[in-house]
């Protein structure tokens, strides 16, 4: 049996002031609920949709994901305020255990893994002001978990070969 | 005999197509509504605040109810399943209270009216 860890959520009637969805999910509902253990609710007098609200803390931004009851194989559509920074969308996705690959800018309709660079400059600062630093250490520096896709920035990072990984330690090269 | 004028045509741009869905809040009503004024009308999502027309990417399915449209202006955003659009300042979306309106070229209804 598959244990997944509970995202926290709100009431599905929360309102997020200034909300407008900003990213799509190449993912379904029931692929989050398996993933995540997300809990949708379907009721809504104005449009038939299929919401969850989700909160990683309380400092961390809401976000509303989206799905549309009359396309269950569809994608989920992820609404958040205008604060909206790529350091909580990044904590958003991990918590999802959603692959950067599964994602894009729905206003510019660019796949996410490209605006990645900005993710890539948010590791390499944390590297060039602390030489040594482990790939765990960054994730909390970040406010995330070690997971797979901050190991695949730190990957990108060697290739470009402005980081090296030496054993547990990075070092940066520039 | 005066030498004839050729007709001058004005054009615009528009974007689409787009498409909506017979719903609840899609009914014969609203549909007269959006026909009579030219005009589709949205109001906020379940979780926002923001007043926005909302309606499909695409043609209408086939042998679905609802209404097929192009835009006069673009939605704000260019992916996803739904296009939607907020006010701005340009006037191109304009509303007043949770309203938000576009005006709008209808091509197909396939639903009472």
């Amino acid at each position: 049996m598959t244990i997944v860890a509970r995202v926290p959520q709100l009431k599905p009637d929360t309102v997020i002031l200034g909300a407008l969805p900003h990213l799509g999910l190449d993912v379904t509902a029931k692929a989050l609920s398996d993933r995540a253990g997300i809990r949708w609710d379907e009721s809504d007098k104005h449009q038939p949709s299929t919401v969850a609200v989700v909160q990683l803390g309380p400092d961390e931004p809401v976000f509303a994901l989206e799905a549309d009851s009359n396309q269950p194989d569809a994608g989920v559509e992820v609404l958040s305020g205008p604060e909206l920074t790529d350091g909580a969308v990044v904590r958003l996705l991990d918590a999802l255990s959603v692959d950067d690959e599964d994602v894009v800018d729905l206003v510019t309709g660019r796949p996410y893994r490209e605006r990645d660079r900005t993710r890539e400059d948010m590791v390499l600062d944390i590297v060039r002001a602390q030489p040594g630093i482990t790939v765990p250490e960054v994730a909390d520096r970040l406010g995330t978990t070690p997971g797979g896709s901050l190991y695949r920035v730190v990957g990108r990072l060697s290739e470009r070969g402005v980081v090296r990984k030496d054993k547990r330690e990075l070092q940066p090269l520039l | 005999m005066p030498e004839a004028t050729p007709p001058h045509y004005g054009n615009r741009r528009v974007y689409g197509p787009f498409h909506r869905l017979f719903s609840p809040t899609q009914d014969p009503k609203a549909m007269r509504a959006i026909i009579d004024a030219g005009e589709l009308w949205g109001r906020p999502r379940r979780n926002s605040d923001i007043p926005e027309a909302k309606a499909y990417f695409g043609e209408l399915p086939d042998g679905k109810p609802g209404f097929e449209f192009w835009a006069f202006t673009r939605p704000r955003n260019r992916w996803g399943r739904i296009a939607g659009w907020v006010r701005r300042e340009d006037g191109h979306v304009w509303g007043t209270g949770d309203w938000a309106k576009i005006a709008v070229a209808i091509t197909k209804v396939r639903q009472d009216y």
